[in-house]
């Protein structure tokens, strides 16, 4: 049975510091040009907030919101995102986590939350089937994120902070259910706003426009996901932990800081071990097919076992090998509420602090003594621990050292080291919230850790690849996908062909010579994909069905471009500038490898095309033209 | 002998997570392993990732070992 109307979605503003709370139309307009999530977050955030708040004020503004697909069972499509300013970097800020927080908003009644203002004291958001309403947390203050969690019906939906969110650590998250958002600072926010949790629950279903023809498709889509040699197979078995060796053997595996790409013990602390040793079992999202997420023991509880990220940033980054700790490390910056990737990316940064005599936080690499104990008194703001909670960049401006402070805009690298993967490098440099491989456009999955070997060290083709996947990723997080999925995107023939076999070279080659047709067509769309093909971009058809957008592989890749490009005029208005797409010296100045001279990231090569190919002035501000492509009406 | 690791799926299909195998070419080399393990293991050799000698194989037919070479077999695999 078809609808005929869009259904916008339905936003609620709270004034934390009145209580009262308002409905907030989303106009037609915004919904087709930003479809939720993170994109409709920013263009919300830059309407909202004026430039200059302080990001730890409680003017800062905060939108939970969800994406269309949340809800509807499309496979992977639990993911909600978490936008304000961004603590770490004084620009925009999202944060993408899983669970079943925005399912439950959905079903609750509400697309999106906005907060405004800040809790005379502390408090917790009660938004349960269509009613919203602010509760004290007198009595919640102080627990860790897990127990206050267990403080509410476990058939809710989740968002609270943990002790880092509550003492203004930079980089505390927000945690749902086991998982985090935790990138950019948002329990720090939440936690300047006297906010301790978002709890939701409803008993509302998700309208799908056209039911029929999304359940055929819904199916489809599902079995491409599990009949994908990646998503079907490589993720289930190991996790993301999985391509830990081969990041290792790829060089591109951060080591004592990133001033290495190859950890001797990496096979100890491996997706293999994970599964040989600790795993007890996989788990999963809501409606996801893909089930990554391990568990594991931590002092005889089954808990969430650590990602990729946290495997590579506190195992060979800091230069351990002890996989049963970094279990618990895991867990630990979960329940006081951290990001794992930034407090990885702190401690490496203390340690060699240490390591140089230029400030000593008792942390050492290759040692385990210390860490936990940092932990603690960074989540609780104790002792010299507490000055950890700020940051890379901070530290780095106190204490030296900038030319090893491993961040980009502020903001922690992710587990991925540039110099061998520089298309990576320049997706670091770019990305709008910072230091992040998604958002960067994840060209280490190309160039590196995937099946398409695209010349790691060349910068050709860098640019337009990179914007390519940083519009793509865009467009499937402000749907409410999971980005995993998009490792389906990649051809699954290829993935059993392999990186040597002559029609995989010939692919990566074509995408680094094809550069100058490339570069052209991401500026034609939507045009030149007026079509959907589940096999290039799945999202879109399965976008058009559930919702009644007269979407298309190219207007949802356009949308993606579109709220690159608002992140931009954010971050732009913020004051930030071209100067800041930078990585520190060590990633652009000496190269990994002393006998490879190419082993850096050459950003002085790329940023210049990069900027074009996004039609950008060479400042990096996008033109009047780009802007007026894309029907972005706001300006700076 | 060149001295082979495994990793992922490789050690599932044979059992081992390292061996050493008298090979004088790569394309022998994962021969000689689809004789032992089978085809399944041969086509996941091929499909790897493979790092000769601290060197990723863009070519297997043009890859020659000596008897000191370390040859690491590693499926693509994914996450981040």
């Amino acid at each position: 049975m078809k609808r005929s109307q869009l259904t916008l979605p339905k936003y609620a503003l709270i004034d934390l510091s009145t209580g009262e709370v308002s409905n907030y139309p989303i106009s037609e307009e915004l919904f087709r040009n930003y479809i939720g999530g993170k994109a409709l977050g920013s263009r919300l955030l830059f309407d909202l907030m004026p430039a200059g708040v302080d990001p730890l004020s409680k003017e800062n503004v905060m939108i939970v919101n969800t994406g269309p697909m949340n809800g509807t069972g499309a496979p992977s499509s639990s993911r909600f995102n978490v936008s304000f300013k961004n603590v770490m970097t004084n620009g925009i800020a999202s944060s993408n986590c899983g669970g079943q927080f925005g399912v439950m908003l959905k079903a609750a009644g509400f697309d999106g939350i906005i907060l405004k203002g800040g809790a005379q004291s502390p408090s917790y958001i009660e938004i349960l089937d269509g009613e919203i309403s602010l509760k004290s947390a007198e009595h919640l203050w102080g627990l860790d994120a897990e127990k206050v969690q267990e403080e509410f019906d476990p058939h809710w939906g989740k968002l609270v902070i943990g002790p880092a969110g509550e003492n203004g650590v930079h980089y505390a998250a927000a945690v749902s259910g086991e998982r985090v958002a935790g990138r950019c600072g948002a329990g720090a926010v939440l936690g300047v706003k006297n906010i301790k949790a978002l709890v939701t629950f409803g008993t509302n279903r998700a309208t799908i426009c056209d039911k029929e023809g999304f359940d055929k498709y819904n199916k489809k889509f599902i079995n491409f996901l599990r009949t994908h040699p990646m998503t079907g197979n490589s993720l289930p078995r190991y996790g993301s932990a999985g391509l830990l060796n081969n990041a290792n053997a790829s060089h591109a595996l951060p080591t004592k800081n990133f001033s290495r790409g190859q950890y001797e013990h990496a096979d100890k602390i491996s997706g293999e071990a994970l599964a040989d040793t600790v795993l007890t079992r996989n788990s999963g999202c809501v409606s996801c097919p893909i089930r990554c997420a391990r568990r594991v023991m931590v002092d005889g509880k089954e808990v969430k076992g650590p990602e990729y990220e946290t495997v590579g940033l506190f195992g060979a980054n800091i230069e351990n090998y002890d996989l049963e700790w970094i279990d618990t490390i895991n867990y630990v910056a979960d329940i006081y509420g951290m990001d794992a990737i930034s407090l990885g990316g702190t401690i490496a940064f203390a340690m060699e602090l240490q390591e140089k005599g230029m400030a000593d936080f008792g942390l050492h690499f290759g040692s385990k003594e210390g860490v936990l104990e940092a932990i603690h008194d960074i989540a609780y703001g104790i002792g010299a621990a507490k000055e950890l909670g700020l940051g890379t960049k901070l530290l780095s401006e106190k204490y030296g050292g900038k030319d090893f402070a491993i961040h980009a805009k502020g903001l922690e690298l992710a587990s991925y080291e540039p110099r061998r993967s520089v298309g990576m490098g320049l997706g670091y440099a770019t990305s709008s919230r910072g230091g992040c491989h998604l958002n960067g456009g994840y060209a280490a999955l190309i160039e590196t850790v995937g099946v398409v070997a695209v010349d790691t060290q060349t910068p050709k083709g860098k640019a337009e690849l990179t914007v390519f996947f940083q519009n793509m990723i865009e467009a499937t997080s402000a749907s409410g996908f999971c980005l995993f999925t998009m490792m389906a995107v990649i051809p699954g023939f290829l993935s059993n062909l392999g990186p040597a076999h002559p029609i995989t070279r010939f692919v990566s080659k074509f995408l680094i010579t094809a550069r100058p047709v490339l570069g052209v067509m991401w500026n034609m769309m939507p045009g030149i994909l007026p079509f959907n093909w589940m096999y290039l971009v799945p999202y879109a058809q399965s976008l058009k069905l559930a919702t009644g957008l007269d979407i298309t592989a190219g207007s949802f890749l356009q949308a993606g471009e579109r709220a690159f490009n608002t992140d931009r005029l954010f971050n732009l208005r913020e004051g930030l500038t071209a100067a800041d797409d930078t990585l520190c010296d060590r990633l652009t100045k000496t190269p990994q490898d002393p006998g490879k001279p190419d082993t850096v990231v050459p950003l002085d090569k790329m940023l210049p095309r990069y900027y074009r190919v996004r039609g950008w002035d060479k400042n990096g501000v996008p033109t009047p033209e780009k802007l007026k492509k894309l029907g972005i009406t706001v300006s700076i | 002998m060149a001295h082979i690791k495994y990793y992922g799926n490789m050690r599932e299909l044979t059992g081992k997570n390292e061996e050493d195998f008298e090979a004088l070419t790569l394309s022998g080399l994962i021969d000689i392993i689809g004789n032992k393990y089978g085809k399944a293991a041969k086509k996941a050799a091929k499909s790897s990732l493979i790092v000769a000698d601290s060197e990723k194989v863009l070519a297997i037919r043009k890859v020659k070992l000596q008897s000191s070479s370390e040859v690491g077999f590693f499926p693509m695999c994914c996450g981040g």
